[in-house]
C-alpha cells in the first residue's frame, strides 16, 4: 500500500501552502506536490476598470513584504505605456527604495524564518535560537528597522509605500532626510559583520549539508549584474544549464512562457515552453542574481564563489546569497547618497491607449506587471507574475528531493521532526504565496 | 507571565504582521507571549487550544476554511482584535467583490475546505471582536499602544481626529474649492507643492474623513492621504463599529 504524507501549512513563509507527499510501499518517495491554498485575491479584477493613475497605491497591496517592487514595477510599466521618462533623482530614489526594502525583507527572512532551521538543525522557533545564540536574532532585527525606518524616511511609512507614481517620485529627498539616512546606513555596520560571521559558520559546520540538500538543475533568470547589485533596470538574463545566456525582454519572457494549471494547487507553474515542462524550470531570485556576471566586493560574496563555485544549482545557496546581498545593499544606499540628489524628481506623465509591460527585481526575484490601458487611461486587463511563481514548480522539486534525504531509512515515518527539516528546502525559496497568486487569468496562450 | 498572544492571517497580504513585527525590540522585551503564529514559528510547536488572551487578526474572509478557523479561534481567547483594514471592513481584499469573482472552472484547483468565500467581507461577520485597529497596515506605533495598554490592563486609548488634525500643511481656512468639472489632479500631474493644503491645490486628499493615529504620515512626504485607515464615520476610537455593516454582511450572504 502506499502512503500519503501532508505537511499543512508550512509555517515561517508568506501565506499560505501546503506539501503533499506520496510514498510507495518500502516508504521511498514518490512524488512531492506544492499545494498552493489560497485563491487569489483577484488583483486582475481589481485592476480592471480603474483609472490607471491607481494602480501603483493598489499594487503595492500585492504583497505585506515587497510592496516596494510591486509599487515601482507597476509605475514602470505605465511609463513603459505611455513613454514617460523619469529624472534622474527619481531613479535613484526607487532604487533606494528597493535596497532598503530588500535589505529587510531579507533581514526578516535570514533571522526569523530560515535562521534557526540552518544554524541548529530541527530547530523551529526564533525562541530556540535566542538561547544559543542570542546576538544573531538581534542583529536580525536591527536590520530589518534600519531597512524599515529608511523606507519610512522616504515614503513617509514603513509598509506599502506607495511613494513612486507614473512619472517619477512624490517626495524630494532633501539634505537633513539624506544624512538620518546616512546614520541609519553607518549603524548597520555591526549587526551586518554579525550576520556575516553567522554565514561563515554556517558554511563551514554545514558545508555538505549546504552544498547538496534539495538540490535540483534548472535554468536561471535575473536582471545582469555589475559591481554593485542591479535592481533597477538592467538587461534581462537567462542563463541556461549549459552555460548558454540568452538576452530578454520583458515581453520576450511573456512569449516564451507557459503557465501550467494543476488541479492541486491556486498557482500555475511556469515554465520555458520550447524546453518543456520538466527542462523548462527556471529559478530567480538572489540564487540567479548573484550568477549573473555579479561582481561584487563582500567578504560572503567572495565565501560563496569559493564554496559553491561560478556556477551552482544548490537550492540552499539562496540563503549565503541573502548575505551577500545585504550587504551590497547597504553599500549601494550609501554610494547613491554619495552621488547627489536634486529636486528634480516628477516627470508629467500622458496618458494615452496602450500595453506596458516591465520588470524589477524583487527581494525574491524577477517582478512582472502587465497592463492594458485605453485612451481614458483605463486599465482593460492587468496581468501580474511575481517571482514565486516563477518558482513553483522549483520548489516542488526541490521538496521531492529534500524529503528522499530526510525519510531515507525510516520506513514510511514521518514525524513533526522530519516534516521541520523538509520545510527548510521550501524556506530556501523564502515563498510568498501572497504573491503568487496575484492575478488568475486562466487563458495564457498568448501575452495579453 | 504576560499575556499569550495568537495571531491569524485569513485573506491578506502579510503586511500587518509585518507592521506587528514594526513594534521593533519592544515586542519581545516581555510581556508578550507569542504562542500561536505562522509567520514566526512553526506549526506543531504551536496548537490552536494553546491558551490565548488576545488573538489577533489579519485580512478578510476569503476562504471557507477562514470563516472556520475564526469561528473556532475566537471562542478561546478573551479578546479578539482585528488589524488592519481588510480585518477591520473588508479593505483591499473586498474590491474583488467588485466584478464578478474568480469562479473556479473544470480543472482548477477547488478543494472544498479551501473554496473561495461566497463573499469577501470582515470575519467581524461571524465573530464579535473586541478592537479595530485600521490601517493598510496599522502603524506599528499604533499596534504597540493598544498592545500594551491590553499588557498592562490599562483602557485602551481612542482615537477621534482624523487625519487632518494630525497634518501641519499651510492652509488658508477658506473651504477648498472643488477644481473645474471635477476634475482632480491625480498622480499623473506634477509633484504638489510639499508645504501648502493639498485640496486647495486641487489634488484629492482623503486626510479630512479618515482616521488619524498615522500622525498624516504619507501627507509628510508629500502624498496625498489615500484613507488607508478608513473613515472617521464609521468608527470614532478602536471599539464603537456599527452593527448595519455586519447585518448587511449577512444579509448579503443569504
Ligand atoms: S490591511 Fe493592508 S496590510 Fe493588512 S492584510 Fe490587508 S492589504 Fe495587507
Ligand atoms: S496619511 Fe492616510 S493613507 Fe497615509 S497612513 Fe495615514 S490614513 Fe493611511
Amino acid at each position: 500500500m502506499s502512503k500519503v504524507i501532508t505537511i499543512d501549512n508550512v509555517a515561517r513563509l508568506e501565506g499560505h501552502a501546503s506539501v503533499t507527499l506520496y510514498l510507495d510501499k518500502d516508504g521511498g518517495v514518490e512524488k512531492a506536490e506544492y499545494l498552493a491554498t489560497e485563491p487569489s485575491r483577484g488583483f486582475d479584477i481589481i485592476f480592471k476598470g480603474k483609472h490607471a493613475s491607481e494602480v501603483p497605491m493598489l499594487a503595492a497591496r500585492i504583497c505585506g513584504i515587497c510592496y516596494t517592487a510591486h509599487n515601482i514595477c507597476a509605475c514602470k510599466a505605465l511609463e513603459d505605456a505611455w513613454e514617460t521618462p523619469i529624472p534622474d533623482s527619481a531613479k535613484k530614489i526607487r532604487e533606494l527604495l528597493l535596497f532598503a526594502n530588500t535589505l529587510a525583507s531579507h533581514a526578516l527572512h535570514t533571522f526569523f524564518l530560515a535562521g534557526p532551521g540552518l544554524l541548529i538543525e530541527g530547530a523551529n522557533t526564533i525562541a530556540d535560537l535566542q538561547k544559543k545564540y542570542p546576538d544573531f536574532p538581534e542583529a536580525g532585527i536591527e536590520l530589518r528597522m534600519i531597512g524599515q525606518q529608511i523606507s519610512e524616511i522616504i515614503a513617509g511609512r514603513k509598509v506599502h509605500t506607495t511613494i513612486a507614481v507614473p512619472g517619477g517620485v512624490l517626495g524630494v529627498l532633501e539634505q537633513e532626510k539624506q544624512d538620518n539616512i546616512m546614520k541609519l546606513l553607518d549603524s548597520a555596520s555591526e549587526p551586518i559583520e554579525i550576520m556575516e560571521d553567522y554565514s561563515h559558520r554556517i558554511l563551514s559546520d554545514r558545508k555538505d549539508y549546504m552544498l547538496s540538500f534539495g538540490m535540483i538543475e534548472t535554468h536561471f533568470l535575473a536582471l545582469k549584474q555589475s559591481k554593485r547589485l542591479e535592481l533597477y533596470d538592467n538587461p534581462i538574463e537567462l542563463l541556461m544549464k549549459n552555460g548558454k545566456v540568452d538576452i530578454l525582454t520583458p515581453t520576450q519572457i511573456l512569449e516564451r512562457i507557459t503557465e501550467e494549471k494543476k488541479d492541486y494547487s491556486y498557482v500555475r507553474h511556469p515554465y520555458i515552453t520550447d524546453l518543456g515542462s520538466d527542462n523548462g524550470q527556471f529559478r530567480t531570485g538572489a540564487l540567479a542574481r548573484i550568477q549573473e556576471d555579479a561582481s561584487w566586493d563582500n567578504p560572503t560574496f567572495h565565501e560563496f564563489k569559493k564554496i559553491f563555485g561560478t556556477f551552482t544549482q544548490s537550492t540552499m545557496g539562496y540563503d549565503i546569497a541573502r548575505v551577500a546581498e545585504m550587504v551590497e545593499c547597504i553599500k549601494g544606499m550609501k554610494n547613491i547618497i554619495k552621488s547627489g540628489l536634486d529636486k528634480d524628481i516628477k516627470n508629467v506623465a500622458h496618458q494615452k491607449d496602450g500595453i506596458g509591460v516591465a520588470v524589477v527585481e524583487a527581494p525574491r526575484g524577477l517582478l512582472l506587471h502587465q497592463y492594458e490601458i485605453d485612451s481614458e487611461g483605463i486599465v482593460r486587463k492587468a496581468r501580474v507574475i511575481a517571482p514565486t511563481t516563477f518558482h513553483q514548480g522549483s520548489i516542488e522539486r526541490s521538496t521531492f528531493e529534500a524529503a528522499k534525504i530526510v525519510l531515507n531509512g525510516k520506513k514510511g515515518k514521518c514525524s513533526d521532526e522530519e516534516k521541520i527539516k523538509i520545510e527548510q528546502a521550501i524556506r530556501a525559496y523564502d515563498p510568498c504565496m501572497s504573491c503568487a497568486g496575484a492575478t488568475q487569468l486562466r487563458v495564457i496562450k498568448k501575452p495579453i | 507571565m504576560g499575556i499569550n498572544v495568537s495571531t491569524i492571517q485569513l485573506g491578506g497580504c502579510s503586511g500587518c504582521h509585518v507592521s506587528i513585527l514594526d513594534i521593533g525590540k519592544d515586542l519581545f522585551k516581555g510581556g508578550i507571549n507569542i504562542v500561536h503564529s505562522y509567520l514566526l514559528m512553526d506549526k506543531v510547536t504551536a496548537t490552536i487550544e494553546a491558551e490565548t488572551d488576545i488573538l489577533i487578526i489579519e485580512g478578510a474572509i476569503l476562504t471557507n476554511r477562514d470563516e472556520d478557523l475564526v469561528k473556532c479561534m475566537a471562542p478561546h481567547a478573551k479578546k479578539v482584535v482585528a488589524i488592519g483594514s481588510c480585518a477591520c471592513f473588508g479593505g483591499i481584499a473586498c474590491l474583488g467583490n467588485l466584478e464578478t469573482p474568480f469562479r473556479p472552472q473544470k480543472g482548477d484547483f477547488n478543494k472544498s475546505d479551501h473554496k473561495l468565500h461566497p463573499l469577501v467581507c470582515s470575519p467581524k461577520a461571524f465573530i464579535d471582536v473586541d478592537y479595530f485597529i485600521s490601517g493598510c497596515p496599522p502603524p506599528a506605533n499604533v499596534i504597540r499602544d493598544v498592545l500594551f495598554a491590553l499588557v498592562e490592563g490599562k483602557p485602551v486609548p481612542e482615537i477621534a481626529h482624523t487625519v487632518c488634525d494630525e497634518c501641519d500643511r499651510e492652509r488658508t481656512g477658506e473651504p477648498p474649492p472643488i477644481p473645474p468639472g471635477g476634475k482632480w489632479k491625480t498622480a499623473l500631474d506634477e509633484a504638489p507643492d510639499p508645504k501648502k493644503c493639498f485640496l486647495e491645490q486641487g489634488y484629492l486628499c482623503l486626510g479630512r474623513q479618515t482616521i488619524g493615529g498615522c500622525n498624516a504620515s504619507c501627507i509628510k512626504a508629500n502624498m496625498p492621504c489615500e484613507g488607508c485607515r478608513g473613515p472617521i464615520l464609521l468608527h470614532r476610537g478602536f471599539k464603537k463599529f456599527t452593527d448595519e455593516e455586519k447585518k448587511e454582511i449577512l444579509r448579503c450572504l443569504k
